[in-house]
């Protein structure tokens, strides 16, 4: 029986989600409806009354370990009841809030079992996803025939109604798909903070944890609980083989296996994943200065060499005119088509006949000469621009450099910043560059030296993690504050051709 | 202003790094790479600090460069671009492949320089299997250093919570069979626990091929024999093996959630037998020092042990073979004879014995136990041995010493010029068998083919004709003349005016850059590569022309396997990843496009996966993609597995999920693409919309008959780079799989770069590249033609 539910939870849950999205449109309407007419402290305060009241009479009721999740179960259910009326009549905030909190507090519902007495199998505990997808269904479901009703109050032109159903059905589709795009992130964060044990803990925890240490005669001792009787202990000393020297409270003191123990833990960040990492860095390398400074000495003549090769040459294609011009843009453009791995092996012993293997210039000199994609985009750019005012320029006696340096340079900088951000991104993260033509660790850029690293840390994913996160760093700062530039000076010079 | 300030600091950086540059003159680095063993390392620094004292103004550096081992293709380029370290600390079967292709130096003069002088290095000390792999053409061309026997380690708890007798280990195959099969515990999705896997710890094909009488190499090296009906036997008993416990996948998806020496599966009872290096005691010792172990010689075919059948006459019963490292010395090392005086420092008793007293030392204030590690010298590991295996436990003293018993009739791997090729090979062949691909019969076969042609090709090399070089350069200056000539008269012909004149100056003047690099950086490398596709080309040797033979082995059996499945993972990449990929960030795109309060953030958090480092990418999806303690497995558990009772797939770790697991990954930066897509959408003309809403279109309508032919050009320009940048794609798969398993996530460039720059086959790699090139052309153009037919473009011009 339960299996079969079970089973069938997925579309609870399918149809769940349909419900929420309408159910947040409903509640955005109300808040505003309700700040419109300025009802809403009222309101809010009568359904801070309300919580405290369940939730105290909850306390005073079931007195156990449980009691939040039956004060959740109480609440959801009257909740559900209320929208139920709600439905009927027009609802005030007060009502539509209960109705929240009663959707906000199912995963305490489906907690309900968890907190349940684990020998009582069978019963509450395995169809404990029927209940939550159960109360889920009826709670969303009831809202959303309030929320119908209240939203058709609202709007009474149906494309209004519908533009407010699709923006609000937007957001929840982006706010979900920002969480799912930002979990490995944040996963990432929480990993270069974790003990190793913890990393390997399954099932996994988000939060980094640290063993709690207390003052146990005169001394600072880490706390551990016995896995049978729960009793607490303090680490006197531990040893590599796996053993510690535990006391218990009492002042007995023995050693026992750690696969009998259990660390008492509380939150906390492990920081010296950090410094772990960077001295785990060759010596020559400073603790992984040099690859910063490495890293951000060609990233800089990388844009230096990109924005001045580029913008020069898609001028002379976007706004002087000479025979052959055509031709040579669509070679231009053939290049793009070009693997770069036909070309990979010859440049690879030009460089090596200039002797540069083991340099960092192969790593920016070619930045100097164009890239094909990048001429192109400031070619577009070039061309969007009226030509009325290097005309007039021209008219004045200034030279083509001059027009272009003083006139049209300035016009583009929208386009330039653009080009530079994308650039600082393929240059910090260019990795096979630095694969192929770098030896020395004194010469490393960071994102190589991180893979090198990689492969030697392989065991400790805490300080990989951490090294992870400080290469990434800079990048995210700097897309932070500049990402206005950029997506917008993509956006302005578009691509059509 | 500002720009003034930023140029400043652009000039400042550019600065920088010549101060960190800066080395005193008057001492030098002796380079040394390889050497991190973690377990050695701090004895190592113990014994090279030493040797930095008594070699004033000599500091040396020690680095790994590479996960694991030797990256290959690191000390190519290396050796190649002139920049070589002084010594590498190199696997000793590898050797002979590296010496025949001249990136070593003999050391016979040295060693017969100093072969009297106390340190000296007297090779009939050593371990005769160890001397005759750092060997090749009657020359030595490194000093062995370690050595290592394999023996069968089993857990002694396990043994008797099985009922077997903890102090009767299997000694034939049938015993070890039956042996595994009590120790294995099943239980509803897997396993609890697995008796033995052949290739699981260090056995490999190699070794049961021997016990079976197989070898895979003739004696005088010129053939290889490893489509032998023993060493097929063997094989077939190791694809039996894995077939009884459901196979490979299901083995390795067990196996793989188990990292790192603290979850080891052995160490921690998964695993009840392993066949592995004398060295896995020190691993033990340090990490799981409580377990019981037992040690054994690797049990044998029942024939062998009782002498009947096909060994009736053999002398030698027990199998094991051994393999270690030397150090040698690159060719262009620059400090020749303080590379010896390093090489010898740490293979001398006194080198060794400090090593060791270290490292004894930093692990005893740690309290972590001490085992020593063999020596090829034989008198050194002797000693050695003597002295710090006296005081550890016994269960780890015994394995030592049966270990270095074995090492006196252990074999080794042929020292062929081949050597690693032949390693590749014969662990395809068994992959390719235990895979199910090919039946056992077909691999080795085809593993036999593949090292007979390259052993053949390395016996003619020298039949070809040196490459001419002033004939691609007379018939590129005649094109290139003929080529200025036309320009030149066009130009005069069109009677340009002066003001044309000066314009076409400035014009050719501003984009002289791109030019001179599309010259430097694109024509010329592509007239070397067309060349070179008809070479022979290592760069340390002359190219010689072959003609069309790199294309012919592009097509020939061998090399199509590899060629064919690296351009049919790119397809299925392109198929079905560059579709959703596309799909995902258009309709991320097209929330974003619907003036949304907190765009910027959405924008933000949807993008910035695409500008992470391809390195750290890698890094976290390894992680994520575990198919033990990753995030997507853990929550399909929690979900798919607890509904419906399907098994979370190993992703990487299996063949069949590779692909889709790097689709998955790209999909998290699909929002890369979504700013092109945003332009696209917001070129778009308003009045179009409003046009279909009064003739009454819903969304969905405005949505395919309005946005949809607008962006066209935007999903073409998508589309073309998308194929190409697919085709191009290589870091994930460098990084995260090498191209694994079983080639599954092997694309085109990843292929090309391990034949270039693992192989030095720079010839054939740049016909790989021509291919490939072709394929990129076909399709550009199918797709241009295509495009007249659904692209539209505003205002009906190109």
């Amino acid at each position: 029986m339960t299996s079969t539910l079970n089973a069938l939870l997925p579309v609870f849950w399918i149809i769940g989600t349909a419900l929420a999205y309408a159910a947040v449109t409903y509640f955005i309407t109300i808040v505003q409806e309700a700040y419109k007419e300025g009802r809403f402290w009222k309101e809010a305060g009568v359904f801070v009354v309300y919580l405290a009241v369940v939730l105290i009479l909850g306390r005073l009721v079931f007195r156990s370990a449980s009691a939040a999740d039956w004060c959740a179960l109480v609440l959801a259910v009257v909740g559900a009841a209320g929208a139920v009326v709600a439905g009927r009549k027009k609802a005030s905030l007060a009502t539509s809030l209960f109705l929240m909190s009663a959707a906000c507090l199912l995963p305490f519902v489906i907690n309900l079992g968890n907190s349940a007495d684990p020998n009582a199998a069978g019963g509450i505990r395995s169809c404990r996803f029927f209940i939550a997808a159960f109360l889920m269904f009826a709670g969303v479901f009831s809202v959303y025939i309030a929320g119908y009703s209240q939203a058709e109050n609202m709007f009474k032109k149906r494309s209004a109604r519908r533009r407010f159903m699709s923006l609000s059905g937007a957001t929840v589709i982006l706010v979900t798909g920002s969480v799912i795009f930002l979990a490995p992130f944040v996963w990432l964060l929480g990993t270069s903070f974790k003990e190793s044990d913890q990393i390997m803990k399954f099932p996994p925890e988000w939060i980094p944890k640290r063993q709690i240490s207390q003052e146990f005669n005169g001394k600072k001792c880490p706390v551990w609980t016995i896995n049978e009787t729960g009793e607490t202990v303090y680490e006197l000393e531990s040893f590599e083989d796996g053993t510690v020297k535990v006391a218990e409270s009492g002042g007995r003191e023995y050693i026992t296996e750690t696969a009998e123990l259990t660390k008492v833990t509380k939150p906390g960040l492990k920081w010296e994943n950090y410094p772990d990492a960077l001295d785990f860095l060759p010596k020559s390398t400073k603790k992984g200065l040099v690859y910063l400074l490495n890293t951000v000495y060609v990233t800089l003549l990388s844009i230096l060499g990109t924005l001045f090769s580029c913008s020069l040459v898609a001028y002379s294609f976007a706004r002087l005119r000479w025979p052959g011009r055509d031709i040579v843009f669509g070679l231009l453009l053939a290049t793009m088509m070009l693997p770069g791995a036909v070309t990979m092996i010859p440049v690879f012993m030009i460089f090596k006949y200039l002797g540069w293997v083991d340099t960092l210039n192969p790593l920016w000199v070619p930045s100097f000469f164009g890239s094909a994609f990048a001429v192109f985009l400031m070619r577009q750019f070039f061309m969007s621009i009226p030509r009325d005012l290097e005309e007039a320029a021209r008219l004045d006696g200034a030279g083509y450099f001059r027009t272009f340096v003083l006139i049209l340079m300035p016009l583009v900088k929208p386009a330039l910043a653009a080009l530079a951000i994308m650039t600082f991104m393929g240059s910090w993260n260019n990795f096979m560059g630095a694969l192929i033509y770098i030896n020395s660790p004194e010469k490393m850029t960071l994102a190589y030296g991180l893979q090198l690293f990689m492969g030697e840390a392989g065991i400790e994913y805490g300080m990989l993690m951490a090294a992870s996160v400080l290469v990434i760093l800079p990048v995210l700062i700097i897309f932070f504050f500049a990402q206005k530039h950029f997506i917008e000076g993509i956006t302005l010079t578009g691509i059509k051709g | 202003m500002k720009l003034k300030a930023l140029l400043c600091l652009i000039l400042l950086s550019a600065l920088l790094p010549v101060g960190v540059r800066a080395e005193k003159a008057e001492t030098y680095k002796l380079r040394v790479w390889g050497p991190l063993v973690v377990d050695r390392s701090k004895g190592w620094e113990a014994a090279v600090k030493v040797f930095e004292e008594r070699h004033p103004g000599v500091t040396v550096e020690m680095l790994s460069m590479g996960a694991g081992g030797m990256n290959p293709q690191k000390l190519l380029t290396a050796i190649v671009g002139n920049a070589p370290p002084d010594v590498v600390y190199q696997d000793r079967f590898t050797i002979a492949d590296w010496a025949s292709r001249d990136t070593l130096q003999p050391i016979d003069d040295l060693i017969e320089r100093d072969r009297n002088t106390p340190g000296g290095v007297r090779p009939e000390e050593f371990y005769p299997a160890a001397w005759d792999e750092v060997k090749y053409n009657g020359k030595a061309f490194g000093v062995p250093t370690d050595i290592d026997s394999r023996l069968m380690f089993y857990n002694k708890k396990m043994f008797r919570e099985a009922g077997l007798d903890p102090e009767r280990p299997p000694r034939t195959w049938s015993e070890l069979q039956e042996y595994s099969d009590k120790l294995t515990k099943r239980n509803k999705t897997g396993y609890d626990s697995i008796g033995f896997i052949p290739n699981y710890g260090n056995a490999w094909f190699y070794l049961y091929s021997w016990m079976m009488g197989g070898k895979f190499m003739s004696e005088d090296l010129k053939e290889c024999t490893i489509d032998n009906p023993k060493s097929l036997k063997a094989l077939e008993w190791m694809v039996d093996f894995y077939n009884r416990y459901d196979g490979i996948e299901k083995l390795n998806s067990f196996v793989s959630g188990f990292t790192g020496m603290e979850f080891d599966p052995f160490m921690t009872g998964k695993i009840a037998m392993r066949i592995d290096c004398v060295g896995l005691v020190g691993n033990i010792a340090r990490w799981h020092p409580e377990m019981e172990l037992g040690a054994c010689l690797p049990p044998i075919p029942d024939d062998r042990y009782n002498h009947t059948g096909d060994f009736k006459n053999e002398t030698q019963t027990w199998v094991t073979w051994t393999g270690g490292f030397a150090y040698v010395m690159p060719r262009g090392s620059k400090h020749r004879d303080m590379a010896w005086e390093f090489m010898k420092w740490m293979t001398s008793m006194e080198g060794v014995d400090l090593t060791m007293r270290e490292q004894k030392k930093y692990n005893l204030e740690r309290n972590r136990p001490f085992v020593p590690w063999f020596q090829c010298n034989r008198k050194v590991n002797e000693a050695m041995v003597a002295k710090y295996t006296a005081n550890i436990e016994k269960k780890f003293r015994d394995p030592m010493l049966l270990g270095m018993e074995a090492l006196d009739f252990s074999y080794y791997r042929p020292t062929t010029m081949i050597s690693q090729r032949l390693w590749n090979e014969h662990d395809r062949a068994f992959q390719q068998a235990v895979y199910g691909m090919a039946t056992p019969a077909e691999a080795v076969k085809e593993a036999d083919r593949n090292v007979q042609g390259a052993l053949d090709k390395f016996f003619h090399q020298n039949d070809y004709p040196l490459l001419n070089w002033n004939i691609p350069i007379a018939i590129g200056i005649a094109v290139c003349l003929i080529l200025a000539v036309i320009c030149f008269i066009n130009v005069r012909r069109q009677h340009l005016s002066r003001i044309a004149k000066q314009e076409f100056g400035a014009a050719v003047l501003c984009a002289s850059p791109w030019m001179f690099g599309f010259l430097v950086f694109t024509l010329v490398p592509i007239i070397m590569s067309f060349v070179f596709s008809f070479c022979n080309y290592d760069v340390l040797h002359p190219a010689r022309w072959v003609g069309i033979m790199n294309y012919k082995d592009i097509f020939g059996a061998e090399e199509w396997y590899y060629m064919s499945k690296s351009i049919y993972n790119a397809f299925y990449l392109a198929i079905f990843g560059l579709p959703l990929g596309m799909a995902t960030s258009l309709c991320i795109a097209l929330l974003l496009n619907m003036d949304l309060k907190g765009m910027t953030w959405y924008r933000t958090i949807y993008y910035l996966p695409s500008i992470m480092p391809i390195v750290a990418t890698a890094i976290l999806w390894t992680w994520i993609l575990n198919p033990e303690y990753g995030l997507i497995n853990v929550a399909w558990k929690a979900s798919l597995s607890e509904w419906f009772n399907i098994d979370p797939p190993a992703w990487l770790a299996a063949e069949k999920t590779a692909k889709p697991a790097l689709i998955l990954m790209g999909l998290w930066g699909a929002g890369g693409g979504m700013i092109l897509w945003l332009a696209g959408l917001q070129g778009i003309n308003r009045a179009l919309y409003e046009a279909a809403e009064i003739d009454g279109a819903n969304s969905w309508v405005k949505f395919w008959k309005v946005t949809v032919p607008m962006i066209t050009p935007y999903i073409f320009f998508n589309l073309i780079m998308g194929i190409i940048g697919v085709l191009q794609s290589f870091e994930a798969q460098y990084i995260m799989t090498s191209g694994g398993p079983v080639e599954a996530t092997l694309v085109p460039v990843l292929y090309l770069f391990n034949r270039a720059f693992g192989e030095f086959r720079m010839g054939y790699a740049s016909a790989v590249a021509w291919i490939l090139f072709l394929i990129v052309f076909i399709l550009t153009i199918i797709q241009l033609k295509l495009a007249n037919k659904w692209v539209y473009y505003e205002g009906g011009e190109r």
